[in-house]
């Protein structure tokens, strides 16, 4: 069966949502955000067990106190990753409220928390402790890095089964 | 009762008069309503408090316009505050331009170059239609049309030629904004689906949140350089065309019907769409149905080939105007070519001009030969074309000489014929001696003549002469045997002989010469020769006798005897003896043939 899932890229201003999208798909637009609009949308086609699935990718502009999450691009999102930047622990924090915000909207759907720039560990702000928390709140944070391509795949792969998995 | 009396009370303290006549009302009243009263006393503060008035009203006047401004459309309170607005804009205006400027800066470059760029299009388009429509029957047509209807030309031109092409159309689920199905005109280059609509449902969700717009309101319509994007928006699905050019309004309808059918005939999936799009491939029929009508109405007329038309024609007439030039050119040719035999002409070059059909004749022309004007007309050929170029020669052609010896020995006398050959001028007939003189003179004058042949010229009456010369060379005179006597059957032949001879006498003195006539007598053989010689003398003298009685001057006569020495016939027979037995007649002078 060929499939179609809206995934919506939320996080905070910089966290590397475009480099991760970037990385997993290719791209057609512009690094830049469409002006003004806020989105821009990108696809990948994957297979998922015996399922084609074409994620339909809407990398949201970055919620920051320059631009404000338009919540509505959530609306019909099949699921949706959360991104956060290692280095920069108020970025977790921020997607955490992100998630929270969503949750409490008519547009709820399945959530993958990603920490991106693995390969900027040494400097990292978000520690083990505190991933090992969000474990407790069931949450299963994974880890990536869009300047190796580390964790990509599996963080969109994750989100995918997750999708399905949900339909199921 | 309380409520009409409550208001009154603080005026009543005024009236001194009615409160010195019941004091215990008063303490009664104090009593009564002392809290009311205190209130009254501070409400009338307020009132009479002109800051606090206007804090009050202040507090409440957003509120107010807003409310007034929700009930609909107010004019009272617009006109009410438009004197004041305007004022103040005016003020400001005047007191500092550069506030009002500055504010509507951002606004006024936009608009005015939007404005501009409109009107450029406009104009071009306007100018582009009218010139492809201007020449042809329909641009006609559309003429009368605008002038019938009151209409520019430019815009009935453009209403009847809106050209466009729906190039894709795309189903997308509305919630979702994930793509459904899309269909894409044959030719064009499909831009990817999926993205294509993501950003779609993206840009409607911008619009609608950027302008607070209803949640059932969308985005219809957008334009990107030529090409226009017409949304069509119903309860489950979303439906956009892509169109290049501009569509009609009556497009709108088609795109409604489009998705209300989808609706009616896939509303229940709709509903149930969890990202399988393959259950919309059905739509595919809907959906190219009106690219199909589309296609149809797309009925721009192709443009005229006027250039390949005139080009064509221009071909054409170089082509006819080098074949009616090349006929032209062999005519003329030909035309040369019978000058050339023509005497008195030579020819040197011969050419049409080239940017004038003119022809140019260059070479030499004896004046006296035929007129060149007169050849061209006996050729058919227009005398106006011909450019002669020819100095003047004298030609050495035997019928020129001749001509030129008649011109210049004219006038020539009648009876006369000038003929050259081979340069030589003959000249033939009677004529005077002194024209006879004259040509002597100046026939060397006549350019190509070697030389005179006068053989056949003659004076006048020469030609008599020579005549009656032959005939006086045949008269007789006969004679009996042994006799000198005119025989009586001889007298008529003498009178003849007379008459002859003063012909001849007159001729000659006409041409100047004294007549000399010799009679010679002749005898028969019989007989002795000195007696025939005496008869013979006797005989001829006896005939120049009778003549010179006849009239005849006697001077002109010599007279000789021949005997028989010179027989005329054969001595056979007395017929041929009575032959022998004469006078014969011969002219001395002037001389047989003698020239003039």
């Amino acid at each position: 069966m060929i499939l179609k899932k809206k995934v919506c890229m939320l996080g905070s201003f910089s966290v590397g949502k475009t480099s991760l999208v970037r990385r997993y798909t290719e791209a057609l637009y512009q690094d830049q955000y469409l002006t003004t609009v806020g989105v821009k949308v990108s696809k990948k086609a994957i297979r998922v067990g015996d399922d084609d699935l074409t994620m339909v990718l809407w990398d949201l502009a970055g919620d920051d106190e320059f631009q404000k999450l338009r919540i509505d691009y959530l609306r019909g999102a099949n699921g949706y990753l959360l991104v956060a930047d290692g280095t920069r622990r108020a970025t977790l924090d921020k997607a955490l409220d992100i998630h929270a915000r969503v949750q409490a909207s008519p547009h709820a759907a399945p959530a993958v928390l990603v920490v991106n720039k693995a390969d900027l560990a040494v400097d990292w702000e978000v520690t083990p402790e505190m991933l090992e928390e969000l474990h407790g709140r069931g949450w299963e944070p994974l880890q990536s890095s869009a300047k190796t391509g580390d964790g990509v795949e599996e963080a969109f792969r994750a989100l995918a089964e997750m999708m399905l998995g949900q339909k199921k | 009762m309380p409520d009409s009396a409550t208001p009154d009370e603080p005026k009543r303290p005024r009236n001194p008069a009615a409160a010195e006549d019941e004091p215990e009302l008063a303490e009664l009243r104090d009593i009564l309503f002392h809290a009311e009263r205190d209130e009254l006393l501070a409400l009338r503060e307020r009132v009479h408090d002109f800051g606090q008035r206007a804090r009050d009203v202040g507090e409440v006047l957003p509120e107010a316009v807003r409310l007034r401004g929700e009930e609909g459309v107010d004019e009272q309170l617009t006109e009410a505050l438009r004197p004041t607005v305007e004022r103040t804009l005016k003020e400001s205006v005047e007191r500092d331009p550069q506030v009002v400027a500055e504010a509507l800066f951002p606004a006024m470059g936009p608009s005015i170059r939007r404005a501009i760029t409109e009107y450029f299009k406009a104009l071009v388009q306007s100018f582009d239609q009218a010139m492809q429509h201007s020449f042809s029957i329909q641009g006609i047509r559309w003429r009368i049309e605008a002038f019938r209807t009151g209409k520019s030309f430019s815009e009935v031109a453009l209403l009847h030629s809106l050209v466009y092409r729906v190039e894709q159309v795309f189903l997308f689920h509305r919630q979702t904004g994930l793509l459904l199905h899309r269909v894409v005109a044959p030719e064009v280059a499909a831009m990817d689906a999926d993205m294509m609509a993501g950003m779609m449902a993206a840009l409607q969700d911008y619009a609608r949140d950027s302008f607070h717009a209803a949640k059932d309101d969308a985005l219809k319509e957008f334009e990107v350089g030529e090409f226009n994007a017409w949304v069509e928006q119903g309860p489950k699905a979303v439906l956009v065309a892509v169109i290049r050019g501009q569509a009609p309004q009556a497009y709108r309808l088609k795109l409604r019907e489009v998705m209300e059918r989808v609706h009616a005939t896939f509303g229940k999936r709709l509903d149930e769409f969890r990202g399988d799009a393959s259950a919309f491939a059905a739509t595919e029929e809907l959906l190219a149905e009106s690219f199909a009508s589309q296609r149809r109405e797309h009925a721009m007329p192709p443009p005229r080939p006027y250039f390949t038309y005139s080009l064509a024609a221009m071909v054409v007439l170089f082509l006819g105007w080098h074949v009616y030039l090349g006929v032209l050119d062999w005519r003329w040719g030909r035309f040369v070519d019978v000058l050339r035999e023509q005497p008195g002409y030579t020819i040197t070059s011969f050419h049409r001009g080239l940017f004038r059909r003119e022809y140019e004749i260059r070479g030499m022309r004896d004046p006296l030969s035929e007129d060149p004007f007169a050849l061209l007309q006996k050729q058919g050929l227009d005398p106006t074309l011909a450019d002669f170029q020819l100095s003047e020669f004298y030609a050495l052609d035997d019928a020129l000489v001749g001509k030129r010896a008649t011109a210049l020995l004219a006038p020539v006398p009648e009876g006369v014929s000038l003929s050259v050959e081979g340069g030589v001028l003959i000249v033939r007939g009677e004529a005077p001696a002194d024209w006879i003189q004259e040509l002597r003179s100046r026939s060397f004058l006549v350019a190509g003549v070697k030389r005179v042949d006068l053989a056949g010229l003659l004076l006048p009456g020469q030609s008599d002469f020579v005549k009656s010369r032959g005939q006086l060379a045949g008269a007789r005179i006969l004679f009996g045997a042994g006799s000198a006597d005119i025989r009586p059957d001889q007298r008529e032949a003498v009178e003849r002989l007379a008459e002859l001879l003063k012909t001849l006498d007159r001729l000659a003195q006409g041409m100047g010469e004294e007549l000399s006539v010799e009679a010679v007598g002749h005898t028969d053989s019989t007989g002795v020769d000195a007696t025939n010689q005496r008869l013979g003398q006797y005989r001829a003298t006896r005939v120049a006798q009778t003549l010179a009685r006849a009239g005849l001057r006697a001077a002109i006569f010599q007279v000789r005897s021949a005997g028989s020495s010179e027989p005329l016939a054969g001595e056979g027979s007395e017929a041929e003896r009575q032959v022998n037995r004469c006078v014969t007649f011969r002219v001395v002078r002037p001389a047989a043939g003698a020239q003039p």
